[in-house]
């Protein structure tokens, strides 16, 4: 965190064009206008602004969205990872943001931060969740259809550093160890009841042939929308190779779930005619509870990170009391998953 | 569970308070600050007064499961906080989970997440919506 960074509009403008001159090869004449600062997520800041520059084919202008990372927030984000998933799955045609420009170490923002193409629409999931929303249930079936377009993607044609080391078909445990270990390290007590809940997510891993690129943070209010249409897909900072029953589930976790527009059972008809794969209900529920687990682990990183003074994000103060509801309902489904045995 | 402790959460709200929004309340950025510190000082006065009674039945509660199936547990040392004796007892339970799992311990659990749900305001589930995780980039 660094305190005394400006972030006033002229400072991150000089900051941005420095970007800018930097890295797009042969810009001159560089201006960077309209700066904005955007509500954000929890995990970093948002600007928006145009820019513009020459080079020896003219003049160009480019709405641009910079996320940056200022201080500690719920997730270890890695601007690095992200900007070049954004720039292996752009070309795709899904609805994903272009990559512009990356500076990782903060070198020329003050922070480390990338530059994306701004797309048109709105964001936030609080509107869509209101009862008698008229978009809801139509921008819920999409998301599945885009989900089941993601799944299908050959993982081992795209860049090299989505896919880690090791085999693809472990992928799945190697996700759920890392959210155990993030717990582990995170804890600021034992915690044995979400201890207790990854115990049994091992013991009951799903045996899994599918395999893909996840989103890991799909959901209601991570994408824009216009005129009842996606536009783009945002916030790809935990993308991974993982089972696409992970982000099936995360959708609905209730929190934020389309469930009253349009239900789970619904929406899995959906993806599965869209191409994917058909699953046995019960890795869904596997993966619905793993859900509970790893937002459980979320709010504990986001708590702890407030309570160490690594954020001032007062958002984050007490989200450890959101951990109770996870783990709540965590233990009742596997209860019933036991039950039905 | 029990961290981070109502007092000690307090202490840094009031540091961040004054670091963030007393200096800068013009932004938006303040504002959310401010509202959402507010916010969670309010839930902690809702939550304080019925924090100590809750930690000590979940302290007896662990006691006796762990009795009961035969764990060795060492009587609270002389001047352990009743927040030391739950953290020591919860590494307990871990352990005696970890080496087996047992139905005793999940309903241990279950018993313990509704004592909290209970001691806490009912807010804090509305706040999963109203300030929670939910906004994104709005481009």
């Amino acid at each position: 965190m660094n305190p005394k960074l400006a972030l006033d509009d002229a400072s991150m403008a000089a900051r941005i064009a420095a970007l800018v001159r930097g890295r797009q090869p042969g810009a001159r004449d560089v201006q960077v206008t309209g700066v904005k600062a955007l509500s954000g997520g929890n995990a970093r800041r948002a600007w928006a602004f145009d820019a513009s520059w020459s080079d020896g084919a003219g003049r160009h202008t480019q709405p641009c969205v910079l996320l940056a990372r200022l201080e500690a927030g719920q997730l270890e984000v890695d601007m690095l990872r992200e900007f070049a998933t954004l720039s292996a799955l752009h070309p795709t045609g899904l609805p994903v943001p272009q990559a512009l420009w990356l500076d990782e170490g903060g070198a020329l923002l003050g922070m480390p931060g990338f530059v994306m193409a701004r797309g048109e629409g709105r964001a936030g999931a609080t509107d869509l969740l209101k009862p008698g929303s008229t978009v809801t249930r139509t921008l819920s079936v999409q998301l599945m259809r885009i989900a089941a377009q993601l799944h299908a993607l050959d993982f081992n044609a795209l860049r090299p550093s989505l896919v880690p080391p090791g085999d693809p078909r472990d992928a799945p445990r190697r996700v759920l160890l890392q959210w155990e270990d993030q717990f582990r390290n995170q804890r600021m007590e034992p915690l044995p009841a979400l201890a207790s809940v990854f115990g049994w997510l091992r013991r009951h891993l799903p045996a899994t042939p599918c395999i893909a690129v996840v989103h890991g943070d799909f959901r209601l209010g991570n994408f824009l929308h216009a005129n009842g249409l996606i536009t783009l897909l945002l916030d790809w900072e935990i993308s991974h190779l993982g089972d696409p029953l992970e982000d099936l589930a995360w959708a609905y976790r209730r929190m934020w779930g389309p469930q009253e527009f349009l239900s789970i059972e619904e929406a899995v008809k959906v993806y599965e005619v869209a191409g994917g794969r058909k699953r046995d209900p019960r890795d869904l529920a596997w993966y619905r509870i793993f859900s509970e687990a790893k937002f459980a682990v979320i709010s504990l990183t986001a708590a702890r990170s407030f309570i160490d003074g690594r954020t001032d994000n007062l958002r984050l103060s007490d989200r450890a009391s959101m951990v109770n509801g996870c783990l709540r309902l965590a233990h009742q489904w596997i209860a019933e998953q036991e039950a039905a045995r | 569970m029990i961290e981070p402790q109502a007092a000690r959460l307090i202490a840094r709200v009031c540091d961040s308070l004054e670091q963030t929004a007393q200096a800068d309340m013009a932004t938006p950025y303040a504002l959310r600050q401010l509202k959402s510190g507010l916010w969670t000082l309010r839930e902690l006065s809702a939550r304080i007064n019925a924090e100590p009674q809750r930690i000590r039945e979940d302290i007896a509660d662990m006691e006796q499961v762990l009795a009961t199936l035969g764990a060795a547990t060492c009587p609270a040392a002389p001047g352990m906080t009743d927040a030391e004796r739950h953290i020591e007892l919860q590494a307990g339970i871990e352990a005696l989970e970890a080496a087996a799992p047992r139905a005793e311990l999940r309903e241990l659990h279950l018993r313990m997440l509704a004592r909290e749900h209970s001691s806490r305001s009912q807010r804090a589930g509305d706040a999963n919506v109203q300030r929670g995780p939910l906004n994104s980039v709005s481009a």
